[in-house]
Formats: C-alpha cells, structure tokens, sequence
C-alpha cells in the first residue's frame, strides 16, 4: 500500500489546476481547524467561518510557502479569520451580551474560595461559568478579546500567540496586560454593584 | 471583598477549563465537507489566476530595494539641477551680501 502524498505534494497538484486535490486537505485538517473555531465562535456560526477558512486557504495557497507547515499556516488563517468575525460582530452590534445576576457573583465568591482543584472544576461545569465567559469575552475590545483568549483560557506562550496574529510579542504582552486589568475592573465593579444591591 | 490578582487568575483558570470544552458537542458531517467543495470549485483552478498573483508576490517586491534606491539617486539628479538652495546656502548668501549696503540702498543713502 502507497503512502498517502505529502502536503507539499496536494499543494502541487492543486496549483497545477487540480482543484479536486483539496478535498484531501480539507479531509485531513478540517478535524483540527474545527477544534480552534468551536471554541471562538458562537456554535450557530461555527460552520459558516470554518467553510470561509477553507476557502481563504484555498485562495491564498498561490502565496504559501512549500517549506512551511500547511498545518501552521491554516490555523493562523482560522484565527484570524475568527478575529474578523468578531469585528464584524461587533460592528453590527451582535456581540452576544448575557445579563449577569447574584448567581454569577456567588459563583466568582465561591470560585474565590475553592479551596482544590476538584472543587473549581465542579463550579466550571455550571451554567454560570458559561455565562460569566460570554459576558467577559464581550466587554473586551476584538484584540483584547483574542489575546485573553489565546495566553488565559488556551495557555499559549505569548510568542505561539503573536505568531498566530500575526502581531509582535511586546503587541502581545501589551494587550496582555491591558485585558487583564480590563478584566480585573469589570469583574470587581460587577462584586461590587452586586453587594452594594443585595 | 477586594478582587486581587490571585483572585484573577483563580477565576480564569476555572474559565478556561470550560472554554476548552467548548463546542464539543458540535459535529460536522459530510454535508458541510460538500457545501465547502462546491464553494471551491465555483472559484476554479488556480493556475490561471496564479500567473498575476505569482508575479506580483514573487518577483515584483524582490525589485522594491533597487526601485527605492533608483528613486533616491534620480531624487538627488533632480534636486541638483533645479537649484534648490538649501538653508546652509541662503544663509552663506546673506554672510556673503552684506546688508548694511543694502540697507543703505533701500534708504537711498548711496
């Protein structure tokens, strides 16, 4: 049994005229490229952005480098292309806004004052977590929001973050800092109006 | 209750755990794997939008070091036959012109 041909070699033949090639690329990485949007977008949106990442790729192949890694170079295509979604989002002023409650800051407290790893877990599993995440990702500013996204909530290193957005690192770390106060204020400001009506 | 640093971190370490987990339930089927064909092939094969593309990205940004340092020699040509005076040499003109006698010359003193 043959091996199954190269990137670089599918690259070819697509660029040869041989459109069909790419289905075997889309076959092999569309596994991958899913599991970066599915975090990023809204579920309802998660097919329409992964076809559009498909098809940037397939656009932009002319320009990609056969030394590189086909792989690296389509989920810098999928995260940006997710960071574009957002602006378009909040634009149109869709940013999915969820109305915070005293649950949401009786979870914050009890998080707070987990005492274990195990104990954090189970309150991870709980709707307000869900929640309290769309509604802080939603405050941030479409840059901020990747950022926090990329270093906090995946634990990329800020160079893995910056050679994904196309940014440099001291961008990176500055943005870091900048969303993590940002973040810091909206969740105190949100304790804090809530102690003060309860 | 003061939110700390620690508290920050607490608090996004637990949210990130359910931001891994996130879409999980989502599946693509081959429907989808279709629909993204179909849009590919409305686009047609590279080869021939390639040509354009290629040249621009390939050949003509390679030239762009030689296109500014040709402009700079012919921006310094231009400039030396046109006669521009820079500053050092307005100013050597009014050391070398001195102005008491023009001075006396607008008076009509000479």
């Amino acid at each position: 049994m043959s091996d199954p041909p190269k990137d670089s070699e599918i690259i070819r033949r697509i660029l040869q005229g041989e459109t069909n090639a790419f289905e075997i690329l889309l076959g092999r990485y569309k596994a991958y490229a899913l599991r970066m949007i599915k975090r990023r977008v809204p579920a309802k949106d998660v097919e329409d952005v992964a076809q559009e990442v498909f098809i940037k790729a397939y656009q932009s192949l002319p320009g990609f480098d056969p030394d590189s890694h086909f792989k690296k170079w389509l989920s810098t295509i999928a995260v940006r292309t997710c960071c574009d979604y957002w602006r378009k989002s909040y634009q149109k002023g869709e940013s999915p806004m969820s109305v915070l409650s005293e649950r949401h800051a009786e979870w914050i407290e009890a998080v707070i004052s987990a005492k274990s790893v195990l104990a954090a877990d189970k309150l991870a599993a709980r709707k307000e977590a869900k929640e309290l995440l769309a509604w802080a990702l939603g405050q941030l500013s479409v840059e901020n929001r990747m950022v926090v996204e990329m270093v906090y909530l995946e634990e990329m290193t800020e160079r893995e973050a910056a050679e994904l957005l196309g940014w440099s690192i001291a961008n990176v770390k500055i943005r870091t800092f900048r969303a993590r106060a940002r973040l810091r204020k909206l969740l105190s400001g949100f304790l804090e109006r809530e102690r003060k009506t309860s | 209750m003061n939110f700390k640093k620690e508290d920050l971190k607490k608090v996004l370490r637990t949210l990130s755990s359910i931001y891994n987990k996130e879409g999980e339930a989502i599946e693509i089927g081959e429907a989808w794997e279709k629909r993204v064909m179909v849009g590919i092939r409305a686009l047609g094969p590279l080869t021939a939008r390639r040509g354009l593309t290629a040249l621009f990205e390939g050949y003509i940004w390679r030239f762009a070091p030689a296109a500014a340092a040709l402009f700079l020699v012919l921006g310094a040509v231009v400039y030396q036959q046109m006669g521009f005076l820079s500053e050092c040499e307005m100013a050597g003109v009014f050391v070398e012109t001195p102005i008491d006698d023009s001075l006396f010359q607008v008076l009509g003193a000479l």
